[in-house]
């Protein structure tokens, strides 16, 4: 018992500094690019064409100007999202790689900084990807006989769109919105999210593959289902906040405190109805390789392949921003009603202003978004995948019944207890304990149950 | 099983369900396989599903059919042992065993007490190699992927102690006819208990992986049923069977070489479904361990070190009295045997291998019938099948 909770301290602990070590080594590489558009004037440029309110839009009655900043913004998108995707898989491999005993990917590297006779280790693997993505590009666009080649070649382009479009909507500071603030931010992105949906089920049915088939039928049923939890989850929180605006939304948590306290519960439903969403292990159920092979990417290629992947990884990290922007505070590191508290001491010590000046800034999203994405990879390589039966009842008989009741508590919340979440926290405890009532174990039926478990 | 009709018959065929306004329901014939990733080497499943249930399940065997019974009459009886390490190429040991046993039967040898705790642990070697193998298999079908490096990896070490023992990795021909082809040296003994003694404190973490885990729980618990009387008529054997609640394993009913005083136990569960089957072969790894440290004691004893490993007078070729024997095992899937025919020269006039897992995969059309897809690749996963000892 003893060594099992020193092992279990010893992993934890471990995997916790990898995983940190990674993080502030990915902000170590962001922040110099940072400081030096800064100084070239480059941030100021782009602030300029994208500006805060309004966006591409601020420009709509000049015609030039609204392609030019679209493409700018597009290809700032693009960009963005391209470099997310690359550090989500370096970080899912080397993770995985670490939960398995492997070492991942060492090897690959850029040409010119290979040095005959050493070791070339210290890139760790971080231009796998893209080498992955380049020996896909080589590769030949298969379309199968009998497919819809137009729908067939429409579908994985349509899932990159989507991910593009959701994240030009994404405020990654109060500062930089690359497309757009609207008043009905997240809801517009959880709108353009659904889209995904239909680009994998056309996927799945122009493949003309059995496997795709019933991999797009999965998915229906699964998105679908967790589309409700999703937002009935979403909902419960916002009564606090009272907006949908994401600008808003941060800055009630800079005023109060990170909504995660608010309603906890709530934040574990949206996470995993969020994993379910994404199609992630434990709920791969569309692409499940052990029966269906590849699911609904089963007949795809190259880019095509790619573009799957991409979009994949792109709502990987999306998703997992947005519940940092929720339900973590967003932008911001520290909310600014402790700051205020905490002022005193600070200016004593003298750090007030450097932490003021760094406490609004994309890197901390962007931070708390790897943490979220670092907790999914661990339900990805830790679990084994839930049935499909299971996975409905989950959302249906469980999660759905829930977020509806804590809708109503959390108006109760707001009513009579003046925004303080008593009854989200009585309603928390409730349903952890029933969790525990409710026994998992191995039935007593069996004999050789293992002695050390 | 399918005799007379060719497989596009089935692939093609569609039962259609003619619904009002012109909609017609049509069930979809799958055929999974022989390129599956689940489906344990080639075979092929051809399944009619409803939705995401099974209707219908047709295994298709002979994709790895390499006419194996009539090579070994072309080869001498120790040439013929090769061929039998390519039929279960998980348990090779296991594979190799019968055959030799039949031949010291037929020959009237008894090996010596030394060849004998050699065969035993080279056999319960290639038993947790195979079971550990299984472990990772399951986990995969189950969809999980790191209990399969955990488990490959100890593995692993078994491979490499079957490396310096013998000199191969996977197609082992260490057990002959009168003995085994070497002599064990003390450093791969010392290998063998340092080993034992790594599993023992590793199968916490391979329980703490699966075995405790509600969702692998709720995939393995009240699924893939096989009562009593439906595994003893369909000739199941080994951890199927006993998963089912027989006690039956030869290696306690019929012993053979040193068993009867190695002191294990036979897990069975009553159970019967996937999570018995489990726990049966996770049990089964533990009570190998300790026939593994009872044999290596054996073979410690200096008296049984000096003693010879093999009858030399057999060498490449030895004229078999003529007659005819049956010899079976326990081999990690179940009963395997083997029925000789000599006529009195070096080679055997005829040999028919028993495969255990071509009984237990006969079991799936049974029992997978209104399973869903996940369920039954899972099930087909505790039967523990390997194509290479189904259609040799």
């Amino acid at each position: 018992m003893k060594n099992d909770i020193l092992r279990f301290v010893n992993f934890t602990i471990k995997t916790i500094v990898f995983y940190f070590l990674i993080s502030f080594a990915l902000i170590l590489l962001i922040l110099p690019i940072y400081y030096l558009m800064d100084m070239l004037g480059v941030l100021a440029l782009i602030n300029n064409i994208l500006g805060v309110n309004g966006g591409i839009w601020k420009n709509f009655g000049n015609l030039p100007m609204v392609i030019a900043t679209s493409v700018i913004g597009i290809i700032l998108v693009i960009t963005v999202l391209m470099v997310s995707v690359i550090v989500n898989v370096w970080i899912e491999r080397k993770l995985s790689a670490k939960i398995q005993g492997r070492m991942g990917p060492t090897l690959v590297n850029l040409p010119f900084l290979l040095k005959a006779g050493s070791k070339n280790m210290w890139l760790g693997g971080l231009v796998q990807p893209i080498a992955d993505v380049i020996k896909l590009i080589q590769k030949e666009i298969m379309i199968p006989q009998g497919s819809y080649p137009f729908l067939y070649i429409l579908s994985p382009i349509l899932a990159f769109t989507t991910v593009v479009v959701a994240f030009g909507m994404f405020p990654f500071s109060n500062n930089y919105i690359l497309l757009g603030n609207l008043d009905v931010g997240l809801l517009f992105i959880f709108a353009v999210s659904s889209y995904m949906v239909l680009s994998l089920v056309l996927a799945a049915w122009a493949s003309n593959n059995k496997y795709s088939l019933l991999g797009g039928l999965r998915t229906v049923a699964q998105m679908l289902s967790y589309e409700i939890p999703l937002l009935l989850s979403f909902l419960a929180v916002m009564v606090f906040t009272g907006s949908f605006k994401i600008v808003d939304i941060v800055s009630f948590q800079n005023d109060h405190f990170w909504l995660i306290f608010y309603s906890p519960l709530m934040f574990v439903i949206f996470l995993w109805s969020m994993v379910a969403e994404n199609n992630r292990a434990p709920f791969d159920l569309p692409e499940a390789e052990s029966e269906l092979v590849a699911g609904f990417v089963t007949e795809y290629s190259s880019m095509t392949f790619a573009l799957f992947y991409l979009a994949e990884y792109g709502y990987l990290f999306f998703n997992s921003a947005i519940i940092a922007t929720i339900f973590l505070g967003g932008y911001s590191l520290i909310p600014h009603s402790i700051l205020n508290l905490l002022s005193p001491l600070l200016q004593s010590i003298g750090i007030y202003g450097y932490i003021m000046a760094i406490n609004d800034n994309f890197i901390w999203i962007i931070l708390k978004a790897f943490v979220v994405v670092g907790l999914i990879m661990f339900f990805r390589w830790t679990y084994p995948r839930i049935r499909i039966d299971h996975l409905m009842d989950l959302a249906w008989k469980a999660f759905i019944p829930i977020t509806l009741i804590s809708m109503m508590v959390s108006a109760i919340d707001v009513l009579l207890f003046n925004k303080i979440p008593v009854l989200s926290w009585i309603l928390f405890a409730f349903v952890v304990y029933l969790a525990s009532k409710r026994n998992v174990k191995l039935s007593t039926k069996y004999r050789n149950i293992p002695k050390f478990t | 099983m399918i005799e007379e009709k060719s497989l596009s018959f089935w692939i093609n065929r569609e039962d259609t369900i003619a619904l009002e306004d012109g909609i017609e329901i049509k069930e979809m014939w799958v055929a999974m396989g022989p390129q599956h990733p689940s489906t344990h080497g080639i075979l092929q499943l051809l399944v009619k599903l409803d939705g995401e249930v099974i209707l219908e399940l047709k295994p298709v065997i002979g994709y790895l059919h390499r006419s194996m019974e009539r090579i070994a009459e072309s080869l001498t009886y120790v040439q013929g042992v090769h061929i039998t390490d390519r039929q279960d190429y998980i348990s090779a040991m296991n594979m190799n065993l019968p055959i030799c046993l039949a031949v010291d039967e037929l020959l009237g040898v008894v090996p010596s007490r030394k060849a004998q705790a050699l065969r035993v642990l080279a056999v319960e070697l290639n038993r947790l190699a195979s079971h550990l193998l299984w472990y990772g298999l399951i986990a995969l079908d189950a969809g999980a992927v790191t209990p399969f490096l955990w488990a490959f990896e100890l593995r692993e070490y078994v491979l490499s102690i079957f490396e310096k023992l013998v000199g191969a990795r996977l197609t082992l021909h260490y057990i002959r006819p009168t003995g085994v082809a070497y002599d064990i040296a003390d450093s791969v003994l010392n290998d063998v208990r340092d080993f034992l003694v790594l599993l023992k404190r590793k199968l916490p973490d391979l329980h703490g992986i699966l075995t405790e885990n509600p969702i692998f729980v709720s995939r393995m618990e009240d699924v893939g049923y096989i009562p009593q009387d439906l595994a003893i008529s369909y000739g199941a054997s080994g951890p199927v069977l006993r998963a089912s609640g027989v006690r039956w394993d030869l290696r306690r009913a019929e012993p053979y070489l040193i068993y009867d005083e190695l002191d294990f136990e036979i897990p069975v569960e009553t159970a019967g479904d996937n999570m018995a089957r489990y726990l049966v072969r996770m049990k089964e790894i533990e009570e190998t361990i300790k026939i593994l440290e009872q044999v290596v004691k054996i073979l410690e004893d200096p008296f049984v070190r000096t003693q010879p490993h093999i009858d030399i007078r057999v060498g490449w070729r030895v004229d078999v009295p003529p007659g005819q024997v049956y010899v079976k095992t326990e081999s990690p899937r179940g009963e395997y045997g083997v029925f000789v025919v000599s006529d009195g020269y070096d080679k055997p006039y005829r040999v028919k291998y028993r495969s255990a897992a071509f009984s237990n995969l006969s079991l799936l059309p049974e029992v997978s019938k209104g399973q869903l897809i996940q369920d039954m690749i899972v099930t087909l996963g505790t039967l523990d099948i390997v194509l290479g000892e189904i259609d040799r």
